[in-house]
């Protein structure tokens, strides 16, 4: 499956190949699940990644959109 | 510890030593119970019976970080209740080393007299005849006021929208480069100013008599461990150095719940033009500074320097409210539009979220279109001139409602409501209709609470529980003088522990996580009682209409959480 990945916060900053508009597409195993993503993408609980899906935020056993897009970000609060 | 007393009509100063019943206050604990103790709740908040504190925080002047903070309390011209806001800078910390626990502002100045509040090394203060200083924007106002009294000194000061007692009114703070760039903003406090004929404090930097420490040997230890957690914290340490909390624009837009066109939609055509990611971008290609000390002993460094295209200042800082309220809210998605509106708010000294509410609100009613941002740029200078229209404007989106007859104004007890929609994020809307400050985020925004997945932001289950602790730590942090987004990791039960430690170090007296939420609890009895006795009854504590009857996109809900609910969120 593929997913279009968007990443925000200083995270972006980490994959060269980002681009701020379309992001960067990742090919993962078919059935792949949001912690899936984040392992393949080496973000780490320390980095505090949120994955959005369709304006939500998604739970690590959450599936992923196939050829859909995905937003991740990272916790903030507000100011 | 003592309080200076400032009576504008006899133009004279006192000092007083702090009675014992305000002994152990500081910020918003101060202000909100000595305006509820000494303001006539039913007063005409642009009147003589109105006073105004100004209080930095129990810990501001002490040697910890980001405690240069300063709350403003009086009863609001804009609300009509009990209103405290509360601003960085350099005053704040330099007020704290002076030992001065408040400044007590009351009665009015004769009509067409303008004095500034001079506050020198040694503590002392006098008002001196500023009438020369009348109707000028804040920049060229500090520039001058700087030039007659030294570097070496920190201003609080209004704009001409203060003197023309408009209810959007700021009351602006100079930063650590000696700009009127940080804004006490909400709820009209530059107004209450306005009325007293106070143009500015203007205090001496450099002043070594701070109050002692009861225990300075504890202190030391726990304000260095405390800039130790600052630092290796991801939110703290990392993102706000980076992006400054303009990095909530991608987080919000993608949840759904950035008010954009004036509430109508919850995501905004384009956000990632105006996000803290291209923010840092653009001011990075064009020479500018991305993250910038704007606060006396300030390791966050949030704050950005928004140049031009050509490399010229601009302003500081840009931020996540401001790019909401006069990018989302009016469909103006271009960073240097929205920062010359920026600087044309700090001149002018208004509140941004406000005021670009009050533009968005006239531009849904049909007075200008969406997205021109040549128009809102040309309503931002009618308010800056006094003209009928920039009164009007410069009054807030509830005056602009009432003029046009426009049903969509989303404002709870007359104060905008903030960049984060109460149907996108249920709790906020709690807070919004419920806090006594009016729709205010610093009350109690529940933001990280649904980015880390510990509440839906969509569901009304439990929203009320989440903002009612909310509202309560945050009444107590105000007390404090650390600034909110340093106070965010306070959450950890072990960092407050390490907090509750500093605050006994400074006052002498023990206090646990239960005595925290009591500080905070006791603000909020003050601030309640004070607006019942101006005459606020539950029906204030409402969303407008609309919130509960237009879907907003993309999720198309309302907002949910029942009436009964709202009206049990401060029984204790």
């Amino acid at each position: 499956m593929r997913v279009f990945v968007r990443l925000f916060g200083t995270l972006a900053g980490r994959f060269p190949d980002h681009d701020p508009v379309k992001g960067i597409e990742i090919d993962l195993p078919g059935g792949a699940v949001v912690a899936d993503l984040l392992e393949h993408l080496g973000i780490s609980g320390d980095e505090s990644g949120v994955v959005a899906v369709d304006g939500r935020v998604s739970a690590p056993d959450d599936p992923l959109p196939d050829q859909g897009s995905v937003n991740i970000l990272q916790k903030m609060h507000g100011g | 510890m003592k309080f200076l007393r400032v009576d504008m009509k006899t133009k004279t100063v006192k000092t007083e030593d702090v009675p014992p019943a305000y002994r152990g206050l500081g910020g918003r604990g101060l202000t909100s119970i000595l305006v509820n103790d000494e303001v006539p709740p039913g007063c005409d908040p642009l009147g003589p019976e109105n006073r105004m504190v100004f209080a930095p925080g129990l810990l501001t002047g002490t040697a910890l970080v980001n405690t240069s903070r300063i709350s403003i309390g009086a009863k609001s011209p804009l609300t009509g209740g009990i209103k405290e806001s509360n601003v960085g800078g350099t005053v704040p910390a330099a007020l704290g080393k002076l030992g001065i626990t408040a400044v007590v502002v009351e009665g009015q100045a004769p009509e067409g007299e303008l004095y500034v509040l001079r506050i020198d090394a040694r503590g002392e203060a006098a008002l001196e005849a500023a009438n020369e200083c009348k109707g000028m924007r804040t920049y060229a106002l500090v520039e001058k006021l700087l030039g007659t009294y030294g570097e070496k000194n920190g201003v609080l000061c209004i704009g001409p929208a203060g003197e023309f007692l408009m209810s959007s009114a700021s009351i602006q703070s100079s930063d650590a480069d000696g700009r009127p760039c940080r804004a006490a903003g909400r709820g009209g406090l530059g107004a209450v100013m306005g009325s007293k004929g106070l143009k500015a404090l203007v205090v001496d930097l450099t002043g070594k008599s701070p109050d002692a420490l009861a225990d300075p040997e504890a202190f030391k230890e726990q304000a260095k461990a405390f800039a130790e957690i600052l630092r290796k914290n991801p939110f703290t340490g990392q993102m706000m150095p980076a992006l400054g909390t303009a990095g909530l624009v991608s987080a919000v837009n993608s949840l759904g719940a950035f008010p954009s066109y004036n509430a109508t939609q919850g995501t905004l055509e384009g956000w990632e033009k105006v996000s803290g990611e291209a923010l840092a971008q653009m001011i990075q290609d064009r020479g500018g500074k991305t993250s910038h000390m704007g606060c006396t002993q300030c390791i966050l460094h949030c704050s950005n320097d928004f140049v031009d295209e050509k490399g010229g200042f601009v302003t500081s800082s840009l931020e996540y409210e401001t790019i909401w309220s006069m990018g989302g809210m009016t469909g103006i998605v271009d960073l240097d539009a929205i920062a010359r509106l920026d600087r044309l708010a700090d001149d002018i000294g208004l509140d941004t979220m406000n005021t670009g509410v009050a533009l968005a609100v006239a531009m849904d009613a049909g007075y200008r279109p969406f997205g021109d941002a040549e128009a809102a740029l040309e309503m931002m200078e009618e308010i800056g001139r006094g003209t009928d229209m920039g009164k009007i404007l410069g009054n807030g989106p509830a005056a602009v409602g009432k003029h046009f007859n426009h049903h969509r104004v989303p404002v709870v007890k007359n104060q905008s409501i903030a960049a984060y929609d109460p149907r996108g994020m249920q709790g906020n809307g709690v807070t919004y209709a419920t806090s006594p400050m009016g729709a205010d985020h610093t009350a109690g925004n529940l933001v990280g609470q649904y980015l880390g997945r510990a509440l839906d932001p969509l569901s009304p289950e439990g929203q009320v529980e989440a903002s009612r602790n909310a509202q309560i730590a945050m009444a107590a942090l105000d007390c404090t003088g650390i600034c909110l987004l340093a106070g965010t990791v306070l959450g950890n039960p072990k960092v407050l522990d390490v907090f509750l430690k500093l605050i006994a170090a400074k006052t002498g007296e023990d206090i646990d996580a239960k005595g925290w939420g009591d500080m905070g609890i006791r603000v909020l009895k003050a601030e309640r009682a004070f607006n019942r006795n101006a005459g606020f009854t539950s029906r204030d504590d409402r969303l407008p209409e609309f919130f509960r009857e237009e879907p907003l996109p993309p999720h198309n809900k309302t907002f949910l959480v029942p009436d009964e609910e709202l009206d049990s969120i401060f029984d204790f």
